[in-house]
């Protein structure tokens, strides 16, 4: 994590969509500077910097859209005003950024040529094409739409022209052709430089309870491998949601890492786990390299996905992950509203609150559907309120709610910021054959104290085993646990690969 | 209307949760399925526990509350880094399956009798009962241990051909084949059959005869399959590289489905001519006296059966020996993926017939192929292997470069019900008369089934038909083996 990161908030309403200028220090908030005069664009809450011209531009649609130092396509264009990414399969519905942590999928567009990129993930880069998928007509518009309104039941495929074979086969033609929102990506592909190696120990994410276990199997004598996703290591650590505490742990593990033996790879997605022929294969993908490493034992420290909250309209963009936001806002100075409402009873919603307003939103209301906030947590809080419909064209203009008592209220807002509870990562420890158990937060590793897991040579530790509370002290007991257990006897690497993988 | 969207992915909706639900699809597994949640591009991880919250609202009970099968890759990975990664070493030996009762096994008891038993509920045993129940049959029970698509009819590329060998097969392929083109509306359900052909490649000249003898037979059945070269197979399918490519045979009438609704379909129609469909109850033993199967025990309870079927695919075997019968049937384990949906650039189904290869597009724009693995050891193995994605992977970027860009969204796998020679083993049992077999289809009973059950129905409804006489368990005793070659991997 980078030092000055996580400092406290700067405690001044700022107008909108901050500009960053300084590249030097893109991630941080203090980076901002308040603009003079701005100009509204595409939606009234959107204003852009008309100062002299960036030197680094992409195209959306033919459009060009400024690009800052450190920004996803997904920063880029929420700077600009853009909000819907592309339309939904079935419907042709608008569809925005949700998570903005590459888990839900919905900012998926075509980038130069290639379709199914994760716009929140992909550095943007100067001349970059990028195209909306599954648009059927003129920009934002969109004539599929109709089939939203001509289907009011729902689309039941199932069940579609059925009855007469004529129609039935033009339903297959039409079907088909609607069947996908991306298309064939242009151009040869490039085969990438897979890195074998092979570890005692590998570690699965570089939050505050992966970080705790590299440290613990570094001290274990393990040499781990820590693969991070994200470009930042820390979690919420580095994304300000983690207390005083937990970030110095963070910050000192991070510096120490290396002298110790250990290893930390950030902007590597681990995209699978097998364990075949009584091996385990770790398969990870950077941005211009792979990493296929053999290893002895495993730590899943994968932390939790954002989850959605479902109410009518609550696909529309504008809707986001509250974590997401304050990401969005900490790293690259982009907040695309200026009235909120924050829907969410988990403990990070006040934080979301509080976070979006010292970006210079207005917090219209907290709705707390759950009732489980504390009271006097937030100006706007109101327990047991819970969002019942989002109404808006192509983004977001309004939440209706509903209260304890049944009252209904409407709050016009411009963004919506989600803070459900985060559901455990558990895929990966699942596709390696862990038991999990249902929890109110989703399913969950189980473990023992060590952090154990029901597979002998993989361990997990933090929000993935389905508490949140403890990351450092359960990152701690599963890194040591794992350096402890003897390894296997040595394999030949992992089969197939150059003698240099192999120990 | 509840259209709040639950799946972002695929559009699914509330409703379509309740819809489903009314359907019967009360577990995670056939609720995906049903509604195509979960299927998208983020393969469940922002609404699976939406569904599992409908389902916990609406009396699931909890032990079947649990995720559905996780499908590796956690995240698309494209073709060409797989291709790139040295495909691990083959599995030695495979893990016992679990034989515990499942969670969703309903708590009453299996009906006391019934006319037929038939164990497996895939698409042989409920398109035989379906089939059965037309021609007057109703006291019909079929059971199956899993949800209804939770075998290989759940599992495969959904490929129904003609383009066979033998006599047998390319009939009932053509049967099947027009059967699937009425299907929606005999059934009322779509089964999205797509008629864009099968594209066969050979690369070694060894087989290069054999394809033309098979296009010799496939004229005097008077199918329109042709010989074609590499260019014209590169013709066929725009950015193909044939490079290589000895010998090709294209029959346009040739294609593919989504298999899944055929199952729903025959299920549904079955059940409202009263036959009972139990699917989460397994098989414990089968009562055999006097050369006779008396009845069928089940976890749920006993039922006195007439006629007993075995249709339980590559868990044939295990059934059959149930009764005290041998059947010579292997399964083993063939692994498949689907990439993220494209629009269409793929017609006809395309296979290297002596590499083992296949891939075709699916309606929902997938490329979904496998490669059959020389190395597989013998067992029902369900699991998805990073050997199998890798030289799938090398397998497809070679014979289709483009696919190199193209991004593996997840990787499943099932078992072929492999016998001695390749062709199935219908009919009476020696030993046990009213014991019906219906298996060893070897990775195309899928296709054969609209075709087979239609004919096994009459057949046991007293007409005569020489499929049943021929294709017994009896002919590995007699020495009269068929030989089909035209096997994928």
């Amino acid at each position: 994590m980078r030092r000055g990161a996580s400092r406290g908030e700067p405690g001044r309403r700022r107008p909108l969509s901050v500009p960053v200028r300084a590249g030097l220090c893109y991630h941080s908030r203090h980076a901002g500077r308040r603009t003079a005069s701005k100009h509204a664009r595409r939606t009234e809450a959107r204003v852009v910097s008309p100062q002299t011209p960036l030197p680094m531009r992409l195209l959306f649609e033919g459009r060009e859209v400024e690009v800052r130092p450190g920004d996803t396509v997904a920063a880029a264009l929420l700077r600009a005003g853009e909000t819907v990414f592309s339309r939904s399969l079935k419907y042709h519905r608008p569809r925005g950024a949700f998570c903005l942590s590459g888990t839900c999928t919905r900012c998926s567009m075509r980038v130069d040529g290639e379709p199914n990129v994760a716009a929140c993930l992909v550095p943007a880069r100067d001349g970059m094409r990028v195209e909306r998928q599954n648009a059927c007509g003129p920009d934002a518009h969109d004539l599929l739409r109709i089939v939203d309104r001509a289907y009011r039941q729902g689309l039941d495929y199932h069940h579609l022209m059925t009855h007469v074979r004529l129609l039935n086969r033009a339903a297959v033609e039409v079907a088909r052709r609607m069947g996908a929102t991306g298309r064939l990506a242009d151009g040869a592909a490039v085969f990438p430089r897979i890195i074998p190696d092979r570890r005692a120990v590998v570690i699965i994410g570089g939050g505050p309870a992966g970080l705790a276990a590299a440290k613990a199997a570094a001290l274990g004598g393990a040499r781990p491998l820590v693969f991070e996703a994200r470009a930042e290591a820390g979690g919420r650590a580095a994304d300000g949601l983690a207390d005083e505490a937990t970030r110095e742990a963070v910050e000192a593990i991070l510096r120490d890492l290396p002298k110790l033996g250990g290893e930390l790879v950030t902007g590597a997605t681990v995209a699978g786990l097998w364990n075949e022929a009584g091996r385990r294969v770790v398969f990870a993908r950077g941005e211009d390299r792979g990493w296929l490493v053999g290893a002895d034992r495993v730590v899943v420290a994968t932390g939790g996905m954002e989850q959605p909250m479902p109410f009518e309209g609550g696909d529309l963009p504008g809707i986001v992950a509250g974590r997401g936001l304050l990401r969005l806002a900490r790293r690259h100075g982009v907040v695309p509203g200026r009235r909120a409402v924050v829907a969410g009873s988990d403990a990070d919603a006040p934080r979301v609150a509080a976070g979006l307003r010292a970006h210079g939103v207005e917090v219209v209301a907290l709705l707390d559907p759950d009732a489980r906030l504390p009271a006097g947590c937030d100006e706007a809080h109101r327990p047991g309120w819970r969002p019942v419909r989002a109404t808006g064209g192509l983004q977001v203009e309004a939440i209706d709610a509903e209260g304890p008592d049944g009252t209904a209220a409407s709050f016009t807002c411009d963004l919506a910021a989600i803070v459900t509870e985060p559901a455990p990562a558990f895929e990966l420890a699942a596709q390696a054959g862990a038991s999990t158990a249902y929890r109110p937060a989703g399913f969950a590793v189980e473990t023992d104290a060590e952090g154990r897991t029901s597979v002998d040579w993989l361990f997990a530790a933090g929000r993935v085993t389905g508490d949140p509370t403890r990351p450092l002290e359960s990152g701690r007991r599963a890194g040591h646990a794992a350096a402890l257990l003897p390894s296997a006897p040595p394999a030949a690497g992992v089969a197939g690969s150059d003698s240099r993988g192999a120990e | 209307m509840d259209k709040t969207v639950v799946c972002a992915c695929e559009d699914v909706t509330r409703h379509d949760l309740e819809t489903a639900a009314g359907a019967g699809m009360r577990d995670i597994e056939s609720l995906k399925r049903y509604t195509g949640l979960g299927t998208g591009a983020c393969q469940g991880k922002s609404c699976m526990l939406e569904a599992i919250r409908f389902l916990e609202r609406t009396g699931t009970p909890r032990g079947a509350l649990v995720p559905f099968t996780t499908r590796p890759p956690l995240q698309p990975i494209p073709f060409s880094e797989l291709a790139a990664t040295d495909p691990p070493e083959p599995e030695r030996d495979v893990p016992p399956e679990s034989t515990a009762p499942h969670p969703m096994r309903p708590s009453e008891p299996v009906p006391a009798r019934a006319e037929i038993v038939i164990v497996g509920a895939g698409i042989m045993g409920l398109g035989l009962a379906y089939q059965l129940s037309k021609l007057g049959a109703t006291r019909i029970v079929v059971l199956d241990k899993g949800y209804l698509l939770d075998g290989a009819s759940g599992r495969n590329g959904g490929g129904v051909r003609a383009q066979f060998s033998t006599s047998l097969n390319i009939e009932l392929g053509r049967e099947s084949q027009r059967m699937c083109a009425a299907f929606a509306q005999e059934m009322g359900i779509n089964v999205w059959w797509r008629p864009g052909g099968y594209l066969f490649l050979v690369r070694k000249p060894a087989t290069v005869p054999q394809l033309e003898a098979s296009v010799a037979l496939h004229r005097a059945h008077g199918l329109r399959t042709r010989l074609v070269d590499a260019r014209e197979a590169e013709r066929i399918v725009p950015g193909l590289d044939a490079t290589g490519v000895l010998a090709a045979t294209c029959n346009p009438d040739d294609g593919v489905v989504f298999p899944w609704p055929f199952l729903w379909g025959y299920a549904d129609q079955a059940t409202r001519r009263g036959v009972r469909v139990e699917p989460f109850t397994r098989v414990a033993g089968i009562d055999v006296r006097g050369g006779r199967a008396r009845a069928v025990m089940t976890d749920r309870g006993e039922i006195r059966a007439e006629t007993v079927v075995v249709a339980a695919g590559a868990w044939s075997r295990d059934v059959a020996a149930l009764a005290g019968v041998k059947l010579p049937n292997v399964p083993c384990r063939h692994e498949i993926c689907a990439s993220e949906a494209l629009k269409p650039f793929v017609d006809p189904l395309v296979s290297e017939l002596d590499g083992g290869l296949y891939f075709s597009q699916s309606m929902r724009g997938e490329i979904i192929g496998g490669l059959g693995d020389p190395a597989e050891p013998e067992g029902i193995n369900h699991r998805g292997s990073l050997r199998f994605l890798s030289r799938y992977a090398r397998a497809l970027t070679r014979l289709m470069p483009a696919t190199g860009k193209v991004k593996l969204l997840r990787q499943w796998a099932g078992c072929y019900d492999y016998t001695p020679d390749h062709a199935p083993i219908l009919g009476r049992t020696p030993g046990v008369e009213n014991l019906l077999q219906l298996s060893g289809f070897v990775g195309h009973g899928f296709m054969m089934a609209p075709a087979v059950t239609r004919r096994m129905a009459a057949w046991m409804s007293g007409a005569r038909d020489e499929l049943f006489e021929r294709y017994t368990l009896r002919r590995f005793a007699e020495g009269r083996l068929e030989a089909e070659k035209m096997i994928i991997g």
